[in-house]
C-alpha cells in the first residue's frame, strides 16, 4: 500500500463513484478500444488503455493498488473519446440503456483524485497555476517573457472594429488568441463579411476546459463560474464557441456546473459557417488550388459526431480537391493535442501527430486541413518534417472569401508548400 | 446547424410503453425500462446530443464494416416477412412461397 | 519443474532482463503494469486477483529479445507466460504461477507485403482489422476474422488456432497462416510451415511441424512472426437471416444450405430461442422480432459480384424451405455487420427478477456434428438453467451454432452457449459453481462424439481436465511432446494438465 495523505478516504470516494463505470467495462474486457487508441497505438503499453483505466479502478476496490501506483498512467490520455465511442457497450448499447463508457469522466476523476492526494504531475501544476494568475492558458511558453494574459487577450483584434459585449459573442480561446493568431482573426472577419452580429467578452477568461481535463476541478469551476458572470453582465443569450475543446467544455462541463441555470445557447463555429455558406451569406469565390485531407478533430468528430460540416465547407471552396478519408476511420486518428498530454509527455504528442501526417502522407496531398486550433500545433511540427502543410479550416475560409487574414500561425511557420 | 440549449437536451420527453422491458422516448429509440436498472447498475443523465451521436455512429459503424469487407453489399431485394407469422415447410414439389 | 509460483523476481534476474531489452520502459515490476496483465475476457476470479499476477512484464522488439528471454527463464526456472491481445475466452494469457509476462504488442509491424506471391509478414502484436485497413489500399485483406476481430492479435490466432467467422469460405486461422516463426521454450529460433518454404502452402516433406504448433496456447513456445494469406478483397457480400418458431426447422434449413454445394457461403448460423430472447433485450438495434420467432439462421456469402449474385438467389429458396421467415433487407444488412459487436453487452445480464446486472461472458466453443445439436441443446439449457436457479449470479444467454470446417460447411458446428457471470459476486463457492458448470457442459460435448473446444482453447479449469479423456492415446504423446521441447515446464506451465509430462 502507498503512504498517500489522509486515511485512503478520497479513493474510497472515487472507487465508489466509478465503481459501476469500472465493471461494464471490466465484466466485458473486450478491448475494442484498444487499437482506437491514440496513446495506445504509440506505446503499445496495456498500462495506457482504457481497459486499464477502469480495471484499475476495481484493483483499488479490490485493495490491489493505490492511486499513486497509478498515476503516471493516467496521464497518458488526451481525452479524445475514440474508446467510448467504439466501445460496444456505447455503440451497440449506449443508448438503450442510457449508460455507455465514459473513460473520459474517469480519467479526468482520477486525475483530481491525483491533484487530492498531491500527485498531481509538476508540469500540469504550473501549466494550471500559471493559467490561474494570467486567466488565460500560458500558451506562448512558462518563461514569461512572450505576452500572455489579460492585458493582451484582445491584442488579436487590431484593426477589425470588434465591439465588446452583445447578446452573441465569439468566445476566443487561449490558443488562438494568443498562439495562433490568424484562426482568430480569420473566425472574426468571416463572422462580419457574413453579416454576423457578435462582441467580444468583457474579461476572455480561458474556459475552464484544460484545468477539468487534468484535474484541477475546483480551478475549471471558478473559471466557468466567471465566464458565465461575464456573459450574464453583458445580457449574452449566445456564445459561439471557435474551439473544439471550448464546446466541449461549454455543452458538457459547464450543464453539469450549473444544470439548467445554464441558459446560454452554443454552437459551434464550422456547423455556423456551413450553414452560412449554404444559406449563401458567406459567397467563396477565391479559388485554393489545393489537394487536401481533413483532419477530423477528436472533439469535434468523436465527442460530438461533428463531421459532415467540415468537410460541407471543403467541399464549397473553388479549386479545392478533397482527398478525404471517412470519419469512422477517424476514430483511431489524433493530433495527440489534447487532455494536457503535450505538457506532461511531449514525445508521445510528437509520435502521434507524426503517426498522423504519415497517413496523410500517403495520399499524396498538398494540404492537412483540421478544424481544431490545438491539433494545429503538433500537427504544424510534424507536417514541416514530411513537407505537408497543416492548414486551419476557417482560414481557407477567409481566403477563399478574399480576406486578408492577418496574424501569425504561431512558431511554427510552414516551410514548405508546393 | 445544431445548437446546444439545456433544455432540449436534458429535459426527457414521456416515456411510452413497447413491450416488457422496453420504452420509447425519442423516435425510434428504444430504452430499457428505467425499473430494471437503478437497483445493480445505475442510468446515466445523458443529454439529447449524446444519444443522437450514439445511434448515429452506430449506423456509420455498420456501414463502414460493409465496405471494409466487401466492395458491394448486395441485399435479396425483399420486405421483412416477419408480419406473416410462421411459415409452413413447403414439399419438394410445391412452388417456392 | 516450477513447484509454487513465482511472485517476485531476483533482483539478478531483473537486471537480466533490463541488459537484455536495453531499452527504458521495457522491463515492468510495478503493480499496475502486473495487475493489468492477469486476466483476459473470459471469466475471472476477480476475488483472487493477485494469485494471477505475473512478477514481471517484458515488452520485447525482435525475436532474439525474446529468445534471450525463455533462455534466462530456462536457466533461472522462472516460468514464462506468452501475452498477445490478452482478448482469448480461455485462460491461455493468464499466470497461474506467476513468472515473467512476454507481452508482444510491440511487435506489431508490417514487414513486407508480397502482392506477387500473395503474402503478407508481419509481426505477433498486429490486429487484423488494422492490418486489413493497410492491405485495402492494395484490395486485398486478410480473412481471419473472429468475434474478436476488431482486438485480438496474430501471435494469440496461432497460439489458439482460431476461428473465423468467414471460414467455411476462406479458411481459418491454421488455414491463413503460411509459416511462421516460433521461439521454443528452451530458446531456440526456428521457422514453422508446410515444410520449409517461408511461402509454401502444401508440402510433403518433414513433419507437419506447423500444426503442432497451431493451437498450443502458448505451451509450446512464442510466436514473433508470421507469414500470411493475401486474398482478394470480396468484390460483394450478401446477407440474409430467415426466422422460425421451431428450432429444429431452423436446424434443418442449415442442413439444406451447408450441403447445397454454394461455393461462396461464408458461414451459416443458428441462433436457437434462449438467443432470440437475449437479443430481444435490446430491441431498439434492429428491427424487434415477434414473439413467435423463437430461432433464427444468418448466412452469408463472399466472393464476385457474379458468383454471389447468383448464389444469392439460391441462397433465399433454400433459407425458406422449411418455413423461414426472411427478416427483410435493414435487418439482414445491419444484424451481419454488428456480429462483431453485438452480443457480448454486460449490461444484457438479467437476474432473475429481470433486473440488470452486469455480467462477464462464458462462451463455450465445442465443436459438435449437425446430427447431435439438438439434443446438446436440450442437455445444455437445462445444465444451465440447474445452475443458474442455485446460485443467483448466472444468466442463459442462449446457443449459436456456427459452421466450423475450413470449407466443408457441412462438416461440424462450433456449438456455443453464453452465459453470463455476475463476476461482481464471485467469492470461492460461487467460482467453485462455476467450474462445475463449466464441467459438467463440456462433459456433454464428450459425450456426443465432439470435442471441448473448436477454438478457444481448454487451458482453465472446468475444460483442462477433461482434455486427456478427449485426446485418448493421443495425450501421450502429448505428455512426450510437451517434456522433449520443455524440460523445464518454463513455457505457460500449468495449462491443460500439461504438469503431467513431469510427473
Amino acid at each position: 500500500m502507498s503512504q498517500s495523505s489522509g486515511n485512503g478516504e478520497l479513493q474510497r470516494d472515487f472507487v465508489e463513484k466509478w465503481r459501476e463505470n469500472g465493471y461494464n467495462c471490466f465484466s466485458s474486457g473486450h478491448k475494442f478500444c484498444r487499437e482506437v487508441c491514440p496513446v495506445m497505438q504509440v506505446t503499445r503499453n496495456e498500462n495506457h488503455t482504457p481497459t486499464a483505466f477502469h480495471a484499475n479502478i476495481i484493483a483499488m476496490d479490490k485493495g490491489l493498488l493505490d492511486i499513486e501506483d497509478v498515476a503516471d498512467d493516467y496521464v497518458h490520455c488526451t481525452q479524445c473519446g475514440g474508446c467510448e465511442i467504439r466501445c460496444p457497450n456505447t455503440l451497440f448499447v449506449g443508448d438503450f440503456y442510457q449508460a455507455r463508457t465514459e473513460t473520459v469522466k474517469v480519467v479526468r476523476a482520477a486525475r483530481a483524485l491525483m491533484v487530492d492526494e498531491g500527485l498531481d504531475r509538476d508540469g500540469w501544476k504550473l501549466w494550471n497555476r500559471l493559467t490561474d494568475e494570467l486567466k488565460n492558458e500560458p500558451v506562448l511558453g512558462i518563461e514569461g517573457d512572450r505576452p500572455t494574459g489579460q492585458d493582451h487577450v484582445r491584442d488579436w483584434a487590431e484593426g477589425l472594429d470588434l465591439p465588446v459585449g452583445g447578446e452573441t459573442i465569439m468566445f476566443a480561446d487561449c490558443e488562438a488568441a494568443f498562439y495562433r493568431t490568424s484562426n482568430t482573426r480569420a473566425t472574426a472577419q468571416v463572422l462580419q463579411k457574413a453579416g454576423v452580429e457578435f462582441g467580444l467578452m468583457n474579461e476572455q477568461w480561458c474556459c475552464g476546459g484544460p484545468a477539468a481535463e487534468m484535474g484541477y476541478v475546483d480551478q475549471s469551476r471558478a473559471f466557468a463560474e466567471h465566464n458565465l458572470a461575464d456573459w450574464r453582465a453583458s445580457g449574452v443569450k449566445r456564445v459561439i464557441a471557435i474551439e473544439p475543446h471550448d464546446y466541449i467544455h461549454f455543452t458538457e462541463d459547464y450543464p453539469a456546473y450549473f444544470g439548467e441555470d445554464f441558459d446560454i445557447e452554443v454552437v459551434q463555429i464550422v456547423e455556423l459557417v456551413a450553414e452560412l455558406i449554404k444559406d449563401g451569406r458567406l459567397k467563396l469565390e477565391h479559388p485554393i488550388n489545393k489537394t487536401v485531407t481533413y483532419h477530423d478533430p477528436c472533439r469535434l468528430n468523436k465527442r460530438k459526431n461533428i463531421h459532415e460540416a467540415p468537410r460541407y465547407i471543403l467541399r464549397s471552396i473553388p479549386g479545392l480537391v478533397l482527398e478525404d478519408v471517412d470519419h469512422v476511420t477517424q476514430w483511431s486518428y489524433c493530433s495527440g493535442g489534447g487532455g494536457g498530454l503535450p505538457i506532461e509527455k511531449p514525445e508521445i504528442t510528437a509520435e502521434i501527430s507524426d503517426m498522423r501526417l504519415a497517413r496523410a502522407k500517403e495520399l499524396d496531398v498538398d494540404m492537412l486541413v483540421s478544424a481544431c486550433v490545438w491539433s494545429e500545433r503538433p500537427l504544424a511540427r510534424a507536417g514541416d518534417e514530411v513537407g505537408i502543410e497543416v492548414a486551419d479550416i476557417i482560414e481557407l475560409v477567409a481566403e477563399s472569401a478574399g480576406i486578408e487574414v492577418g496574424g501569425s500561425r504561431g512558431v511554427s511557420q510552414p516551410t514548405v508548400s508546393r | 446547424m445544431r445548437k446546444f440549449v439545456y433544455k432540449r437536451e436534458f429535459v426527457r420527453p414521456e416515456a411510452t410503453r413497447v413491450s416488457d422491458g422496453v420504452i420509447m422516448r425519442l423516435d425510434d429509440v428504444y430504452e430499457v425500462d428505467p425499473d430494471l436498472m437503478n437497483r445493480h447498475f445505475h442510468q446515466q443523465e445523458m443529454p439529447r446530443w449524446d444519444t443522437e451521436r450514439i445511434v448515429a455512429s452506430r449506423n456509420d459503424h455498420l456501414s463502414w464494416m460493409h465496405t471494409h469487407f466487401a466492395d458491394e453489399t448486395l441485399v435479396a431485394g425483399e420486405e421483412s416477412e416477419l408480419d406473416l407469422g410462421p411459415g409452413q415447410p413447403r414439399d419438394a414439389s410445391a412452388e417456392p412461397q | 519443474m516450477t513447484a509454487s509460483p513465482t511472485v517476485e523476481l531476483d533482483r539478478a534476474v531483473v537486471a537480466d532482463l533490463e541488459a537484455i531489452m536495453d531499452e527504458p520502459g521495457s522491463v515492468l515490476t510495478d503493480v499496475s503494469s502486473r495487475a493489468n496483465r492477469s486476466r483476459v475476457p473470459a471469466p475471472f476470479p476477480v476475488h483472487r486477483w493477485a494469485e494471477h499476477m505475473p512478477a514481471a512484464v517484458v515488452l520485447p522488439r525482435t525475436a532474439e529479445q525474446v529468445s534471450e528471454i525463455v533462455k534466462l527463464a530456462n536457466r533461472a526456472r522462472v516460468p514464462v507466460v506468452p501475452r498477445a491481445g490478452g482478448t482469448g475466452l480461455n485462460d491461455g494469457a493468464v499466470p497461474l504461477r506467476g513468472g515473467i509476462v512476454v507481452d508482444v504488442k510491440r511487435m506489431n509491424q508490417i514487414k513486407e507485403i508480397d502482392m506477387i506471391d500473395r503474402t503478407v509478414t508481419v509481426g505477433p502484436g498486429i490486429n487484423m482489422l488494422k492490418l486489413n485497413e493497410e492491405l485495402g489500399k492494395y484490395h486485398v485483406f486478410h480473412p481471419d476474422t473472429p468475434a474478436s476481430y476488431p482486438c485480438s492479435l496474430v501471435g494469440g490466432r496461432i497460439a489458439c488456432s482460431g476461428f473465423s467467422l468467414l471460414g467455411s469460405r476462406f479458411g481459418h486461422t491454421r488455414d491463413l497462416v503460411i509459416s511462421f516463426e516460433i521461439v521454443l521454450p528452451t530458446g531456440e529460433i526456428i521457422r514453422v510451415g508446410d515444410g520449409g518454404g517461408k511461402k509454401i502452402r502444401k508440402s510433403s516433406t518433414g513433419f507437419h511441424l506447423k500444426h503442432l504448433f497451431m493451437g498450443h496456447q502458448g505451451t509450446l513456445g512464442i510466436v514473433t512472426e508470421a507469414t500470411l494469406e493475401l486474398v482478394p478483397k470480396p468484390e460483394a457480400e450478401f446477407a440474409a437471416f430467415f426466422a422460425f418458431d421451431d428450432y429444429l426447422r431452423a436446424h434443418r434449413t442449415v442442413h439444406g444450405i451447408v450441403t447445397s454445394g454454394i461455393a461462396t457461403l461464408a458461414g451459416t448460423v443458428i441462433f436457437d430461442e434462449k438467443k432470440v430472447e437475449y437479443l430481444r433485450r435490446d430491441d431498439e438495434a434492429f428491427i424487434p422480432m415477434p414473439p413467435w420467432v423463437n430461432s433464427v439462421v444468418a448466412t452469408a456469402l463472399y466472393g464476385t459480384k457474379a458468383e454471389v449474385s447468383e448464389a444469392s438467389k439460391i441462397l433465399m429458396d433454400l433459407g425458406r424451405r422449411e418455413g423461414g421467415r426472411y427478416t427483410g433487407d435493414e435487418m439482414a444488412v445491419g444484424d451481419w455487420a454488428s456480429r462483431h459487436d453485438r452480443y457480448a453487452n454486460p449490461l444484457h445480464g438479467r437476474l432473475a427478477d429481470g433486473s440488470v446486472a452486469p455480467m462477464s461472458w462464458h462462451c463455450e466453443d465445442a465443436s459438435l456434428n449437425w446430427s447431435v445439436i439438438p439434443q446438446v441443446r436440450e442437455e445444455w439449457t437445462a445444465i444451465t438453467q440447474k445452475y443458474v436457479d442455485r446460485y443467483g449470479i448466472f444468466d442463459n444467454w442462449g446457443m449459436y451454432c456456427y459452421t466450423n470446417a475450413s470449407y466443408k460447411p457441412w462438416g461440424d458446428y462450433l456449438v456455443e452457449i453464453d452465459i453470463g457471470i455476475w463476476e461482481e459476486k464471485l467469492d470461492d463457492e460461487k467460482w467453485a459453481g462455476w467450474v462445475d458448470l463449466k464441467r459438467e457442459i463440456a462433459k456433454v460435448s464428450l459425450a456426443h462424439g465432439g470435442s471441448i473446444s473448436s477454438c478457444h482453447g481448454t487451458t482453465r479449469a472446468g475444460d483442462a481436465e477433461l482434455v486427456p479423456e478427449e485426446m485418448g492415446g493421443g495425450w501421450d504423446v502429448m505428455l512426450k511432446i510437451k517434456r522433449a521441447l520443455d524440460p523445464n515446464n518454463i513455457m505457460n506451465p500449468g495449462k491443460q494438465m500439461l504438469d503431467q509430462a513431469y510427473e
